[in-house]
């Protein structure tokens, strides 16, 4: 790959056409040629500026079309681009950036007040790319090594802090492409731009549209939680590619989105970031009988490596098939030493290839630990699944405390670890009870530090500090744990216990 | 009537979100606070159709008309009128 096939150096090659739109959002949008010079203008003011290769910049903004054209800008002018979740809490941001050091944050008026003045904050207007700074200067050709680092999208961590999952001009661009091939998008599709920026879903949404010269529609952070928006603008902007979690989908079917042709235009609809369950892909189908269903699977650190095109559905199976692995990914399933397994066991996914990160940002333990047999470009994913004879990958679940939930990945010791923070309680567990596989609940079992403390005062205290998916949805107080045999908080027994309270509830 | 639709949202928010009814008045916020999130949104607008008999059309299912309590009363308020 050369620095011109990269996603970004694809995108500053094209001549931009002002008749073309390349965003658009609830109120307004913006040319390719406008957003080019948007684009342009900011990657050289940052290089004015005196940012280069390896420094990051943080983009702490609402989505919309200026957070969009920062990012593009950043990799234009091979800065790394971080894109951070605007609604976490003041405390969590702080933590994150501290963890980041970046070069400079792009934020808007209201939040500069409540982040630290060690680093350098610029303010924007989240819906006019205007406002961003630029400079006139031309930016030369793109011509960074495609194995810099380009990206760092922030995941749960398990000690509490968020985890920086650190991606290359080459681990980016590989996934596009392959996407590209495997839907043939072309320039003609519309895409909808469902997923928050900091979720690895919207690389294809942003940096694969503006690839390819296509046009996308960014759905704000409340509207994707309306299935009456989402359906408004799968409609009125005649969508034809959207990608989304489970979630969304369950919520747009069972109020019924897709009616009155609602999705008329979807050529592909794709699911990721969660298990798609059998009986919302046969729903899918129905309400959608001429859109084509993909089932996509990978975690951040490798985005994409195996994809399920939905043919007929086998009602036998609980969940979708997570499909025969990409073009890019080499699969083995793996023993707990890294030992691949023969055809047919069940065992650990691993993935070596062009798709997997870097490394987590300033965690070179963590880095190393998550390698297959230290093998750069591996990853051990975590998950446990099995080849079928048809070569198919099948999901099983996870060897460690990480779970899904509303469409987000949570590590549950990050949820223990906040618990432990506040000071309220001598010990914490938490768990995911799925008793209603549509409802999972996320269920913090405690010990208080004295009997004066309330539930409610943990949730106000943990409200400060973690984002509100992760947020338990009820606290429950013990006077004890059950311990394993190895002195491990017995886990299993807390989530019978959680299940129980549940259903007294 | 109008009261009605009050009390059961102001209990339905109460049993469950984290807001209790006493806290309550027409202009409390409930997205930019993420208090009600897509699951939320979801389960009211189910339950207003099995307890109070109102559908709400997927066109209604938006954020202007569930920013706040009083929104959303005046838009079953107005669904049961019409």
């Amino acid at each position: 790959m050369t620095p011109d096939e990269t996603c970004i150096g694809q995108y500053l090659q094209r001549q931009p056409d002002p008749a073309t739109t390349a965003l658009s959002w609830t109120g307004g949008q913006i040319d390719q040629s406008a957003l080019h010079d948007k684009v342009t203008g900011l990657a050289s003011w940052l290089s004015d500026a005196g940012l280069t290769h390896g420094d990051r910049v943080a983009v702490l903004l609402p989505k919309g079309p200026t957070a969009a054209a920062a990012l593009l800008a950043c990799l234009a002018a091979g800065v790394i681009a971080v894109p951070c979740d605007f609604h976490a809490p003041a405390a969590r941001t702080t933590d994150l950036l501290n963890d980041l050091t970046p070069a400079l944050v792009i934020t808007t008026d209201e939040r500069r007040a409540d982040l630290p003045r060690t680093f350098r904050l610029i303010a924007v207007t989240p819906d006019d790319p205007a406002t961003l700074p630029h400079s006139t200067r031309p930016l030369g050709c793109f011509d960074r090594p495609v194995d810099t680092a380009a990206l760092i999208l922030p995941t749960s961590g398990s000690t509490g802090t968020p985890k920086g999952v650190v991606l290359s001009y080459r681990n980016v661009t590989t996934f596009l492409h392959w996407a590209v091939e495997h839907f043939a998008l072309t320039r003609a599709d519309r895409f909808l731009s469902i997923a928050p920026f900091h979720f690895d879903l919207a690389t294809l949404d942003l940096l694969g549209s503006q690839m390819i010269g296509a046009s996308v529609h960014l759905l704000g952070e409340v509207e994707t939680r309306f299935p009456g928006a989402i359906a408004k603008a799968l409609h009125e902007k005649r969508i034809t590619i959207a990608y989304t979690v489970p979630t969304v989908l369950t919520m747009m079917t069972t109020l019924k989105a897709f009616s009155g042709g609602v999705g008329a235009d979807l050529r592909w609809l794709l699911s990721a970031g969660e298990v798609l369950p059998t009986a919302l892909l046969t729903s899918l189908k129905a309400a959608l009988p001429d859109t084509r269903i993909a089932n996509l699977y990978g975690p951040t650190e490798t985005n994409v490596i195996s994809c399920h095109i939905a043919g007929t559905v086998d009602p036998s199976l609980p969940t979708t098939p997570i499909g025969l692995p990409c073009a890019h990914s080499q699969i083995t399933i793996c023993d707990p030493d890294g030992v691949a397994l023969p055809g047919g066991t069940e065992g650990e996914i691993c993935v070596h290839g062009p798709s997997v990160m870097l490394g987590y940002w300033n965690r070179p333990q963590a880095t190393q630990d998550a390698r297959v047999a230290g093998a750069d470009e591996s990853y051990r994913t975590g998950d446990f699944g099995r080849f079928a004879a048809d070569g198919s990958l099948t999901f099983l679940g996870r060897r460690d405390q990480q779970v899904k939930i509303r469409g987000h990945r949570l590590e549950l010791t990050e949820v223990e670890a906040k618990a432990l923070a506040t000071g309220l309680v001598q010990a914490a567990c938490a768990v995911l009870i799925e008793t209603d596989p549509q409802r999972p609940k996320l269920v913090l079992c405690a010990i208080l530090r004295d009997d004066t403390i309330s539930p409610k005062a943990i949730k106000a205290s943990l409200t400060k500090h973690l984002p509100r998916h992760a947020l338990p949805d009820t606290i429950f107080i013990v006077p004890s744990f059950r311990f394993t045999s190895s002195g491990k908080i017995d886990r299993n027994a807390i989530r019978q216990l959680a299940t129980d309270h549940l259903q007294r509830d | 009537m109008p009261a009605a639709n009050r009390d059961y949202l102001a209990a339905w928010l109460a049993a469950e979100t984290d807001l209790s009814v006493t806290e309550l008045t027409d202009t409390s916020e409930l997205l930019a606070s993420g208090v009600l999130d897509s699951l939320k949104i979801m389960d009211l607008t189910m339950a207003v159709e099995s307890d109070l008999g109102i559908t709400i059309p997927l066109e209604d299912v938006i954020g202007e008309n569930f920013a706040t309590v009083g929104s959303i009363v005046q838009m079953l308020d107005r669904l049961q009128a019409g």
